[in-house]
């Protein structure tokens, strides 16, 4: 069982989890953060088998890796999915039997070492970029870390020593220390330089590996981190010549060592950044502050300026060093120089007026992506020229490095255009399917399609087709009147963390942005159809184009274009399946951008949407009305139904009626009859005449309630005449005014003039009178007043009578039509079913209206007509 | 004395009209079948036949149209329960219809109006 002490502490420092297992792979322990291994309940997890929680493409591997560690081999960390967490952790197979500090069953552990591995690996990405920083540069660097360790040793010094064959872990502070005496600091002289912060020079004398003796300049400069502490030792090893020693070379060199470093530290802290920065904004001003740092802050101006990959525009991003005016000449390179270019002396007559604010040497860096410029790094000096070469290399690897961040933001930029319109075409289609007006959609669409900058329209015209598709009609427009306003609902949304359907459930208070002056004007235009008419001819492509107003010709189009301050616009046209809807019309005229081929396929996909959400309302619109008319018919349908349903029962009634009345008469007929011939047949003074008597009237009473009956059940079919109804009237109100004066009531007529001509059968209606005047005078036993009354109306004629008798209860009044409804002792309660009958068949209606103890009203309608005299 | 023949299924109505139109100072004669009323009519030929319609075996009407086979001027009077044959044409062809009532006043004045129409001043 190989297992290296040194090899297991470093491990385990490394590690996040800790999982140890027995030979047959359970869980023995599980310590640390095992969760994305084995899940929150560890102790569940403690005895089962660790297979159970790896993902079934792991599993092989999985095994495999166990095994050769139960076997004691070493094995290299791997890549496994756990089903409890999505991404695959990086796992170490280490054999731990016999280990006092493990448990007694352990035989292998796992070790979760992928957050250490993550960071090994950014690490080695910052590290590479160093080292290839440090490879550039011709002198001798080597960089210790705060514990004397060796950590970094560049090829020009492995050269110049000539160690190029030797193993790396030669390449370590003893090792060299002893190789190479003078070279290395002492511990005494290192740990000064680290408590200090102060810089060393020193001077030695070395035999490289080939035996050559060499002089050599070493400076020791200490590098701080974040926290101001130091952390590195960078030592500069540089050559000389023995008869070239001079003072003022020696300064010189010492200052250029010094540069070095700063660049170096430059180096490192960039390439931290490039490796992990996502947010453009800030990393460009971070890339010029520290370039003007790094080199010299008295002396330094950085520009840097990107161009826009959609208008090809070069801005400015970033400026460190100068604070007037004018950036742009800093920007863009003189044109007679080729692409890289550093410039010293020939500054003033290539850049003059950048010689005039002061500035003595140029770099201009370009920027390239995929074969075309991106940008510029530019760097300018108040000094003569650029202070040191290595600033050149410093430049190009930092184009270098833009340029991949470049490619990735680009990369970014498009996929986040994608994720976003994909995003609000989904918020809108979810929007369009809950609205619920032709208002909302239209405004839920037209909203869509201006979204946001960068993906969509400034603004957006919808218009739609009217009159049998022969004119086109402005229906909405949704446009800012500033670019801020258009941002401006979306910010909000997302501000407030809203759905766009909440935005529609407040569409009503959002409804005044609907009356702006854009809506107001694209209301007034109208275009009406011509073989000319772009708009029109629209349909005829069936997917959107770009037009400019010049391109068209039609008055009208032109008009309405002109008003809306159309330019460059797109067109597309919306189906309703096959059928044309309308067409939308949008522009950029707000910001200006020019339209893309992505913009086009932007809005063919809103259109799909918008279109199936307008033909919806368009259908449920028409649905809504049919379900009204339906709904009218219903309800008069109920009516019939409930009126048939009447007169079968009545039917019914009156056929039983018949044979039931007939049975009754024929023995009436002889029970009456031989009680009057006996009547007839006694004396006067006969005391059992009086008896005979009642028998008489009781069966006329019976006979009456027969004829009631047969009369009720006859079909009565009026035989209509035109009458002067008010003499009608007059008529039915002499028959029975003798029994009214008796009973105390009196009959006051407000009647129309003598030509009213009522179409109807006299004798029926005269019945009618006779029937409402009769239950009029039972309704007033102590006298009252009935008022009859006639008035001529649009097609009817009105005849009320009204008494203020005792009046019907409520719950009575919709019965008192109902056949044997009768609250009085005598009466077949016919009566007014008779009289309704009548009336109805007359083509007219009847009704009443009553308060219990102030009196009833009976109004019905006839037809009518005016006599001509 | 003029003689009235009549005809009605139900015998307490035969016997109700017999005893009333003798009080008139009519001869009645009763017959309570279409075919008894024929043969009563050519046996006794009568000034005037009152009749009802609904019958069992020969109707009414049927009976009424034999007759006026026999001799079409003689008077026939109606008298029945129903009232809705008042409408029916062949009922036209009567010299009256009547509606039964316990009241025979009505029968009664139709049955003299008719006798003084056709055979001149009473008796």
């Amino acid at each position: 069982m190989e297992a290296t002490g040194n090899h297991d502490d470093s491990a385990r420092a490394n590690a996040s989890a800790e999982i140890c297992l027995d030979l047959s792979g359970r869980i023995v322990s599980a310590v640390g953060i095992v969760a994305p291994l084995i899940g929150n309940d560890i102790a569940a997890a403690i005895g089962r088998p660790i297979f159970d929680f790896v993902a079934a493409e792991s599993q092989g591997n999985f095994i495999d890796a166990f095994q050769r560690a139960l076997g004691g081999a070493r094995v290299p960390n791997g890549s496994f999915r756990f089903t409890a967490s999505g991404d695959p952790l990086r796992l170490e197979f280490v054999s731990t039997a016999g280990q006092s500090d493990q448990p007694a069953s352990s035989a292998v552990c796992l070790r979760d070492v992928t957050v250490a591995q993550r960071e090994k690996d950014i690490n080695t990405l910052s590290r590479d970029l160093f080292n290839s920083a440090l490879d550039e540069l011709r002198e001798g660097v080597i960089v210790y870390d705060a514990d004397f360790h060796v950590t970094q040793i560049n090829d020009a010094l492995i050269s110049a020593l000539g160690l190029e064959s030797l193993p790396p872990e030669a390449l370590e502070t003893a090792s060299l220390a002893r190789g190479f005496p003078g070279l290395v600091p002492d511990a005494a002289e290192f740990q000064q330089i680290i408590e200090s912060g102060r810089e060393h020079h020193t001077v030695a004398r070395v035999r490289t590996a080939r035996g050559i003796d060499t002089n050599l300049i070493l400076n020791l400069y200490p590098v701080r981190d974040a926290t101001g502490r130091v952390a590195q030792v960078v030592e500069t090893v540089h050559e000389f010549a023995a008869d070239q020693e001079t003072a003022g070379r020696l300064q010189q060199l010492y200052r250029r060592q010094q540069e070095k470093v700063r660049i170096l530290s430059v180096l490192n802290k960039l390439s931290n950044d490039f490796a992990v920065s996502t947010d453009e904004e800030e990393l460009y001003p971070r890339i010029t502050r520290t370039l003007v740092w790094g080199l010299g802050l008295h002396d330094t101006v950085a520009v840097l300026s990107i161009r826009n990959p959609d208008t090809g525009q070069l801005t400015l991003r970033s400026l460190f060093g100068l604070d007037t005016w004018p950036f742009e000449l800093l920007m863009d390179k003189p044109p007679e120089v080729p692409e890289f270019t550093v410039i010293g002396e020939e500054m003033e007559r290539l850049v003059p007026h950048l010689f005039e604010l002061g500035l003595r040497s140029a770099i201009y860096a370009p920027i390239i992506v995929e074969g075309q410029n991106a940008g510029w790094i530019n760097i300018f000096h108040r000094s003569r020229e650029p202070q040191i070469s290595e600033e050149e290399t410093l430049v190009r690897i930092l184009t270098e490095n833009l340029k991949h961040f470049i490619r990735r933001w680009n990369a970014e930029r498009l996929l986040r255009e994608k994720v976003l319109t994909l995003l609000i075409l989904r918020q809108v289609s979810d929007a369009l399917q809950v609205g619920k007006s032709r208002d909302h959609i239209a405004y839920t669409f037209l909203t869509g399609v201006t979204a946001e900058e960068g993906v969509g329209f400034n603004r957006a015209f919808l218009f739609l087709l009217e009159d049998e598709e022969e004119r086109l009609s402005g229906a909405m427009a949704v446009g800012p009147a500033t670019p801020f306003e258009a941002g401006e609902i979306w910010n909000r949304l997302r501000r407030e963390g809203n759905d766009f359907s909440d935005l529609l459930t407040d569409f009503d208070k959002i409804e005044s942005l609907t009356k702006t002056e854009l809506n107001t004007r694209v209301r007034a235009c109208e275009i009406s159809w011509n073989p000319d008419s772009q708009f029109f001819n629209a349909f005829e492509s069936k997917s959107p184009h770009i037009l400019h107003r010049s391109e068209v010709t039609d008055d009208g189009e032109r008009q309405a274009l002109e008003q809306l301050g159309c330019e460059d616009f797109v067109i597309a046209p919306l189906f309703a399946t096959d059928r044309p809807l309308g067409v939308l019309v949008a522009d950029n005229m707000i910001t200006r951008t020019p339209i893309r081929g992505e913009d086009l396929r932007f809005l063919e996909l809103m259109c799909k949407a918008g279109q199936a959400a307008l033909e919806n309302i368009k259908l449920y619109e028409e649905l809504q009305s049919k379900i009204e008319s339906l709904k009218r018919s219903n309800v008069l349908m109920q009516e019939h139904r409930a009126r048939l349903a009447q007169l079968e029962r009545l039917g019914a009634v009156g056929e039983m009626a018949t044979t039931v009345a007939h049975e009754i008469r024929n023995p009436l007929v002889v029970i009456g009859g031989f009680a009057r011939s006996l009547f007839s047949d006694l004396a006067p003074e006969d005391a059992s005449r009086k008896y005979l008597q009642i028998i008489i009237d009781e069966v006329a009473r019976l006979e009456t309630v027969v004829t009631d009956l047969l009369d009720f059940a006859k079909p009565m079919t009026p035989r209509f005449r035109a009458v002067p109804i008010r003499d009608l009237i007059q008529q039915s109100v002499s028959i029975v005014e003798p029994e009214f004066n008796d009973a105390g009531v009196r009959i006051v007529t407000r009647l129309v003039r003598p030509s009213v001509l009522a179409w109807v059968d006299p004798d029926q209606i005269k019945h009618v009178l006779l029937n409402l005047m009769q239950n009029a005078l039972n309704a007033m036993p102590g006298g009252g007043r009935l008022t009859i009354f006639a008035r001529t109306g649009k097609e009817m004629l009105h005849i009320g009578l009204r008494d203020n008798g005792c009046g019907i209860p409520a719950e009575n009044l919709e019965k008192i039509f109902e056949p044997f409804f009768t609250t009085r002792s005598a009466g077949t309660g016919l009566g007014l079913p008779i009289v309704q009958k009548i009336i109805r068949s007359h083509g007219g209606r009847i009704s009443v209206k009553s308060v219990v103890g102030r009196g009833t009203t009976f109004l019905m309608s006839l037809p009518y007509g005016e006599m001509k005299i | 004395m003029y003689t009235i023949l009549i005809v009605d299924d139900e015998a307490n109505l035969r016997l109700l009209y017999e005893k009333e139109l003798s009080r008139e100072g009519y001869a009645v004669e009763i017959a309570a079948t279409g075919k008894e009323a024929l043969e009563k009519f050519t046996a006794t030929p009568p000034h005037l036949v009152v009749l009802d319609i609904k019958m069992p075996g020969m109707d009414g009407l049927e009976l009424m149209n034999k007759l006026l086979a026999l001799n079409n001027r003689m008077p026939v009077i109606i008298s029945s329960a129903y009232a809705s044959y008042k409408d029916n044409f062949s009922t036209w062809s009567a010299d009256a219809y009547v509606v039964k009532s316990s009241d025979l006043g009505e029968l009664k004045a139709t049955i003299r109006g008719i006798l003084e129409q056709r055979y001149g001043a009473s008796r």
